[in-house]
């Protein structure tokens, strides 16, 4: 399952549509709802945020999926260091109050599940590969984003960003 | 690149790139340190006990909507140590944009080239030459003794051209100019591959 390290590099340049995206949200509420967890993550490969749902407080997100897409790189290369070809699962790490799930979505994408330890790996695991068909299945199917970036990122989005940058940096 | 049209982001990936102990991380405390508050996040790094990056740092920044986008950089630093290969390899996927911080004392340049060839080994996996992507030259560490001049230096390592910053990074010199460089090649790519 986990064979990102074996695969191909992924696409350079990856368009989300407001339907997917809206739908990929409604999975991620599911699944919260079912499992009682805290929070779902979903982000790409490489460690982009791209929507969650739940409690998330004050979670910050970049973060966690940056270091999610680092941990699931190197785990996938201890499976193929002890000789897993398949590689592993999932990830599970155990925490005091909470607990945290972490599978693959294909090649390209990450689901973190952030849950108490009142509930149950058993059914947190169930309900993540019923969302991760789930989410397949909607990203197999995704429509060509309607835009390219080349509609928006012309010389004069790079002009513009040169002056927010200058305006972000207290120099 | 990834585009979340609903939330209207751009997402770029630069990672910088370069040998052990030639500043990267110093690049990135700097950013850090110098942007407001509100417009980035936590810097996140992974580093071994003796304070050298074990897996990656990380720093997310994002500026104003532009056009109706809000673009944001998610900026990582490589272990620079030889027998991290593995770890830049992954660090790499998906990166629109390398800074490359070279160190420019003299005794450090078989270092810097090792770097380069394992960036360019790297790029090549992911179907890219340092010829056909964008990157920038920074070279770090201007204020000690004994660096070669900004001419042998362009000589030894720049040879596609690419922009080049001068830096003391402890200092910030430079550091902000070179990220903006990188920004303006990022963004100048990506009309040039779509």
């Amino acid at each position: 399952m986990l064979q990102l390290a074996e695969k191909p590099p992924q696409p350079q340049q990856f368009m989300l549509s407001t339907e997917t995206f809206n739908q990929v949200n409604e999975i991620l509420r599911e699944l919260v709802t079912s499992t009682r967890s805290d929070f779902a993550l979903f982000c790409d490969a490489n460690g982009n945020p791209i929507t969650h749902h739940g409690k998330q407080h004050t979670v910050n997100l970049s973060g966690l999926s940056a270091l999610a897409a680092g941990n699931f790189a190197a785990t996938s290369e201890m499976a193929r260091v002890i000789g897993e070809k398949e590689g592993f699962k999932f990830i599970f790490q155990e925490g005091e109050r909470r607990n945290l799930y972490l599978c693959n979505v294909g090649f390209n994408f990450l689901l973190t599940i952030i849950f108490d330890k009142a509930v149950a790996l058993g059914l947190v695991r169930i309900f993540a590969n019923k969302a991760v068909e789930s989410l397949k299945g909607v990203l197999d199917k995704a429509a060509q984003a309607e835009k390219k970036a080349s509609d928006f990122i012309d010389s004069e989005f790079g002009l513009l960003l040169g002056k927010e940058l200058d305006k972000s940096f207290s120099l | 690149m990834f585009v979340n049209w609903a939330l209207q982001e751009v997402n770029l990936k630069i990672v910088y790139y370069g040998p052990g102990l030639s500043g990267k991380t110093t690049n990135l405390e700097f950013i850090y340190q110098k942007i407001d508050p509100s417009l980035r996040g936590d810097l996140i790094t992974l580093k071994t006990r003796e304070e050298r990056t074990l897996y990656f740092d990380f720093l997310q920044l994002e500026v104003g909507r532009i056009k109706g986008m809000k673009p944001k950089f998610n900026l990582y630093t490589i272990p620079g140590q030889v027998y991290y290969s593995h770890s830049r390899k992954i660090i790499l996927r998906g990166v629109d944009g390398i800074v490359f911080v070279a160190d420019s004392q003299a005794d450090r340049m078989t270092e810097n080239l090792d770097s380069l060839m394992d960036l360019e080994h790297n790029l090549i996996e992911n179907g890219y030459t340092l010829e056909n992507f964008p990157w920038v030259l920074q070279f770090n560490k201007r204020d000690l003794p004994r660096v070669l001049p900004v001419h042998e230096l362009n000589a030894k390592l720049n040879f596609h051209g690419v922009p080049i910053v001068e830096a003391v990074a402890s200092r910030g010199v430079g550091v902000l100019e070179t990220l903006k460089t990188a920004i303006h090649g990022v963004v100048g790519n990506v009309q040039k591959v779509i």
